[in-house]
């Protein structure tokens, strides 16, 4: 029991070790490539991250609740397509606008789930499963030409926004991305929730015990519902940014995220039976993956590695966590049994 | 109503499908009171604190006065406003959140406030703390606190708004000796603020320590409130039982051959120690301690569920290492766990399947596949021998009732043929009837050579049932003494 | 004491039931579009499209009674096949091909492919070298599983998860390796297992019928099948009750596995290419069709006549959409409608068909 206690302390304050990792890897990085460590790519990092890291904060709130959802792209790509098309339709718009009504498709698509999931007490994989194909096969189904490549210059001009701006030594200009602006605001928003209502401590109770929140009388129906929509939420704003940096809408390039998206979660140190997460964590774990998967562009390895890496990344980070925990459990059992 | 009362109930009743799980019971309890309330599995005492807690409703013509308001029925929410908490046998706390928001959260939820901050939560939580009178880190998550300190957490939390009453059901059931005392330091801390206590437990020595009056269930119906003072051990077993005191008749009717079983040193670090003891063929051998005392981790260490440290196992005279649960099986121990429904029973696999499952290596054909004649005979026998009601056995285990449930965890047991079984709470929820059939059984066993090792919380099943009987305290074996002329109050004392 | 329906009774009703079921999709689709749904080329096809979603299905069932699911199938599948049609090219074009050619694509001519068809030895050598292909699919595909179960089992990560990350981490080797292009060209001996027919039956479904008689074999008649099924009930008791559940566990995802291997040379053998990505619509319907023939989504129960009829319901619905021209996507949706719904209908139907709990239970 004791040595696994010091164990489980080192790695308890799993955000700050994960920062020293992210630390020694940039450095490692910039000894092959010395173009790592440059401010360009590091605020280039930063915004196209940003993307990743705005579903990744609905993702945590998902897993912090021990649910799950493997929707929450398809929501995204359908909400890209339906707003996207609806505001050029209407002729009018601009970019809040765009993110206002795509987070509400996103949050109705979201909340779906949520009313299937709680409603009838199904398994949140099977639900988000089937609902990933229904919502973005009907897209598909329904529209003639899924890709749009014309779309309005307000989207570009969102992404082209950056705040405090500096010129290098060699002359660029950088800035925090607008992009990255927005993933801020909205963390700050989620750790604001999470750390001062009730509706926070709600999702982390229920992750913690579904029935002690239940008899502790938490609105657990109300609390699925938010869930649910919020991830869907966060997809719909995160696919207009996507709209915004790629000037594209395209039906398929979102889907491919999910992986991605989950591994920033897990890696940022989100317990994946629920109860425990932190923003911190998930934004680290976002900048992480992103780092891994830029230093393997600019060290020539080519892209289709890129999914074999993921593929360990959230083997090993589950991997840790989970034989941590199930040796506490075990030991723990026999001992009251 | 005068003030001494908290609550007063009465025709309380509730019906199940038929069945009567409370018929017109009568109940109250006065003002910074402990009071316990006692009967056997399926008397109607979970159903009746769940009618005071507002999670049922009982049948019409109820009546219920807290604190001079009257109800016929309570919702969760009246019962909380009233001033009612209740601390479930499985505590109900949040592991991943910290010592002060578990307390806080009931009231937190109560109060219906949105926005919340350390502060505030740390201010309910300490202020729940000096009412309990308990002393813990504040920021601790409560997964890694013992059980006991959880417990303390429970408590605390149902303090914070719990003023006039707290029901606790069967809080000792996971707690060794230290800890029950912590409890009672805090129960009687609470008394003295006027906080009165539901007591939920079964176990008389408890009751003796802590109770102030005592309500005896049986059967749905109250056998009415008593003082403790004017209870004995005989008296409340009589009221429980309907039996009179029984002092051990059993005969030693085995042979001392060699033993079947020899214990040497045992030892598992703060777990047991010092264990040693033999088990003759024949011989039926009752272990009786509280929670704590280690029975449980001990009797699984010779199963290999929980391996120990150090210290020999001779089976037959010969030494083996017991490091798993196959190493157990091999030499012919076998294990009837305490909890039957999870660690014992495939709850929608038949009848069948269950009883077979210990034994798939030895129903084999010659191709190496299942036989299904010899599957179908082999739970046919046991059914037959263990007298198991059922029509058929292809049916589900989960629709037998519980005292043929706990049949079939014995017939998959008894079907491999062991030489040493080890049952952990024989009779644990199984009726006044089926207990006395169950202990027929293990003696037919034990009469033709089986050793029988057996694990109980009641002192009159170990007196009544076994040759001899083994009581261990912290983690150690106290004596090992003959049943023969040993009354429960004998082994009461010896116990605490 | 109320004992109702006897089990086994109940198992033959539900038999009934998928079978009517079947009778009745069949028939709709027979009278929606009578002459080309039934035109006997349609039902050639079905016959010979039947296995590959069978098999991976009887796979996920494995998986599912023990309590787990596996999100790999497919990509295992594509990858044990990519490994294999490598063995299978090199070898039987002799020394007429390298590597990096065959990866980048370079089969995907026609006129290459016709110039190497002529140069493909035939006879018993041939036969050999598809044994070794058989061999090595089934190999790779037993392998990903042991990881897979070795992940789940002894290092205990939740099986969505593992199996999640193993997903991504197969297709990822089978791109470095293809860098997404197709391999195709096989030798037709090859190609009959998959195009086939041994007295009028189509090969596959002969391969399938022999998987069906493995997997039933299993678990029904062995040891490890009583494990599986106990192991996804109550893990905890199956530990009391003396079963290893690591090994168990290990071999489940290891069948799923080598029967992902067996469906991957299938489907290569029917359309003569494997590439990243072919059947990924297969994994919803493999999930869709053990949901909708009766195994629990917490495991422990389950058996493979309602599996099997799944299949066939869900292939006929297929073959259906296809000739009344619905889109894939349009397809795709049903699936996910279809398994929202059976997940509701079973998990409230269950109060329906359950009987009265004991008393005590009611009363604790």
């Amino acid at each position: 029991m004791h040595k696994h206690q010091v164990l489980s302390k080192l790695f308890f304050k799993h955000e700050t070790m994960l920062f020293i990792i992210m630390i020694v890897f940039g450095v490692v990085v910039n000894s092959i490539n010395p173009a790592f460590l440059t401010a360009e790519n590091l605020f280039d990092i930063l915004k196209t991250s940003s993307i990743t890291g705005m579903m990744a904060l609905g993702v945590l709130i998902v897993m912090i609740s021990g649910g799950m959802d493997i929707s929450f792209t398809a929501i995204a790509t359908v909400s890209m397509g339906i707003t996207v098309r609806m505001l050029i339709a209407l002729g009018t718009g601009n970019i809040i606008v765009a993110f206002i009504i795509a987070g509400i498709i996103g949050a109705l698509l979201g909340s779906i789930n949520g009313f299937l999931i709680h409603r009838f007490n199904l398994p949140a994989l099977i639900v988000t499963l089937g609902t990933s194909n229904i919502f973005h096969g009907l897209l598909l189904s329904i529209l003639k030409v899924p890709h749009l490549y014309n779309v309005p210059g307000y989207y570009f001009a969102f992404s082209k926004l950056s705040f405090f701006s500096f010129t290098t030594a060699d002359g660029t200009v950088v800035g925090l991305s607008s992009l990255t602006v927005l993933l801020f605001v909205m963390a700050f928003i989620v750790w604001l929730t999470l750390r001062f209502t009730m509706l926070g401590r709600g999702i982390y109770a229920i992750g913690g015990s579904r029935e002690a929140a239940r008899r502790a009388g938490f609105k657990i129906m109300f609390i699925d519902l938010f869930i649910y929509s919020f991830i869907g939420f966060t997809a719909g704003v995160a696919s207009i940014e996507y709209v915004a940096m790629f000037r594209i809408v395209h039906p398929f390039n979102m889907m491919n995220m999910m992986l991605n998206v989950i591994a920033s979660v897990v890696l940022g140190g989100t317990s994946v039976t629920g109860g425990s997460g932190s923003v911190i964590g998930t934004l680290l774990g976002v900048w992480m993956i992103y780092m891994i998967t830029n230093s393997l562009i600019l060290m020539g390895i080519s892209s289709e590695w890129e999914s074999v890496v993921i593929g360990f990344i959230i083997i090993f980070s589950i991997g840790i966590n989970a034989f941590q925990k199930s040796l506490r459990k075990i030991e723990v059992k026999i001992i009251e049994n | 109503m005068s003030e001494k009362y908290c609550i007063v109930m009465e025709n309380i009743s509730k019906s199940y499908a038929g069945v009567e799980a409370l018929n017109n019971v009568s109940i109250d309890i006065r003002k910074g009171e402990v009071h316990c309330l006692i009967g056997e599995n399926g008397s109607g005492k979970s159903t009746l604190i769940k009618i005071i807690a507002g999670v049922i409703a009982p049948s019409r013509g109820a009546s219920i006065t807290i604190n001079e308001k009257h109800f016929s029925k309570l919702t969760p929410i009246d019962s909380m406003h009233q001033g009612i908490q209740i601390i479930y046998q499985d505590l109900s706390l949040f592991p991943n959140m910290t010592v002060a928001e578990n307390i806080a959260v009931n009231q937190l939820l109560e109060s219906d406030k949105q926005i919340i901050n350390k502060h505030l939560i740390h201010e309910i939580a300490s202020n729940a703390l000096k009412t309990s009178g308990v002393d813990l880190n504040l920021d601790t998550l409560v997964g890694d606190l013992s059980i006991a300190k959880q417990q303390s957490v429970a408590i605390s939390r149902a303090v914070a708004c719990g003023e006039c009453l707290i029901i606790m059901d069967e809080p000792t059931s996971s707690l060794g000796k230290k800890d029950i005392e912590y409890l009672f330091k805090i129960i009687h801390n609470l008394k003295s603020k006027g906080i009165s206590i539901l007591f939920v437990g079964h176990k008389l020595n408890e009751i003796f320590e802590i109770a102030d009056r005592v309500t005896v269930l049986k059967d749905g119906k109250s056998l009415g409130t008593h003082d403790i003072k004017d209870l004995t051990y005989q008296s409340i077993i009589t009221l429980m039982t309907g039996k009179s005191l029984m002092i051990s008749n059993y005969e030693k009717d085995y042979p001392s051959a060699e033993p079947i079983l020899e214990v040497r040193n045992l030892a598992k670090k703060s777990q047991f120690q010092d264990i040693n003891f033999m088990l003759y063929p024949g011989e039926i051998i009752g272990i009786i301690g509280l929670v704590g005392s280690g029975r449980t981790e001990m009797v699984s260490s010779l199963f290999g569920l929980n391996p120990s440290d150090i210290g020999e196992i001779f089976v037959n005279g010969k030494h083996t290492s017991i490091r798993s649960v196959q190493d157990a099986l091999k030499v012919g121990i076998c294990y009837v766990p305490e909890d039957r429904l999870s660690q014992g029973l495939f709850m929608n696999h038949s009848i069948k399947n269950n009883i077979t499952v210990t034994l798939l290596h030895d129903l084999l054909n010659k191709l190496g596949f299942l036989e299904s004649r010899k599957v179908d005979r082999s739970s046919t026998d046991w059914v037959k021998n263990l007298v198991i009601k059922t029509p058929s056995i292809d049916l589900p285990v989960k629709q037998l009732s519980g005292g043929n449930q706990q049949r079939v965890v014995i017939a998959k047991w008894l079907a491999r043929n062991p030489r040493i079984l080890i049952i952990d709470g024989p009779t644990i929820g199984v009726d006044v009837g089926a207990k006395e059939e169950i202990h027929k059984t293990i003696k037919n066993l034990a009469r033709n050579g089986m050793g029988i090792i057996f694990v109980s919380d009641e002192a009159l099943e170990v007196v009544q049932h076994s040759h001899r009987i083994i009581i261990m305290r912290e983690g150690r074996i106290k004596e090992i003494i003959d049943s023969k002329g040993v009354s429960e109050t004998d082994i009461f004392e010896k116990l605490v | 004491m109320k004992i109702k329906i006897n089990s086994s009774q109940s198992e033959f009703r539900q038999s009934i039931a998928y079978f009517a079921l079947f009778i009745f999709i069949f028939v709709l689709m027979a009278i929606l579009q009578p002459r080309r749904f039934l035109s006997g080329t349609n039902i050639q096809q079905l016959a010979f499209q039947i296995p590959e979603l069978g098999i991976l299905s009887i796979g996920m069932m494995v998986v599912m009674i023990s309590g787990g699911i596996d999100l790999s199938i497919v990509t295992t599948a594509n990858l044990s096949g990519i490994v294999s049609a490598i063995v299978l090219l090199m070898l039987s074009h002799g020394g007429t091909m390298n590597l990096s050619a065959l990866l980048k694509g370079i089969m995907a001519d026609d006129s290459t492919r016709s110039a190497l068809h002529a140069a493909m030895p035939t006879g018993i050598s041939m036969v050999g070298i598809i044994v070794l292909t058989i061999f090595v699919a089934l190999a790779v595909g037993f392998l990903c599983g042991l990881i897979n179960g070795f992940l789940v089992a002894k290092v205990r990560i939740p099986a969505i998860l593992a199996t999640l990350g193993t997903m991504r981490l197969y297709e990822g080797i089978g791109l470095v390796i293809t860098k997404g292009s197709p391999l195709t060209g096989f030798p037709d001996e090859f190609i009959f297992l998959g195009s086939g027919e041994l007295l009028g039956i189509p090969t596959p479904m002969i391969i399938f019928v022999l998987s069906i008689i493995g997997v039933v074999l299993i678990m029904k008649k062995t040891p490890l099948g009583r494990g599986i099924y106990a192991v996804g009930e109550n893990p905890l008791a199956a530990r009391y009750s003396g079963l290893d559940n690591t090994k168990i566990l290990m071999k489940t995802y290891a069948i799923t596995g080598l029967l992902s291997g067996l469906a991957a040379l299938i489907m290569m053998a029917r359309v003569d290419s494997i590439k990243v990505g072919y059947g990924n619509s297969y994994q919803l319907q493999s999930i869709l069709v053990v949901i909708l023939g009766g195994v629990s989504t917490i495991g422990g129960t389950g058996n493979i006549v309602g599996v099997l009829f799944s299949v066939l319901i869900l292939r006929v619905i297929t073959s259906g959409f296809n000739i009344m021209g619905f889109s894939n996507y349009m397809r795709n949706v049903i699936w996910g409608v279809l398994l929202i719904v059976v997940a509701i209908v079973i998990s409230s139907g269950l109060k329906f068909i359950k009987t009265s709990k004991p008393i005590k239970e009611v009363l604790k």
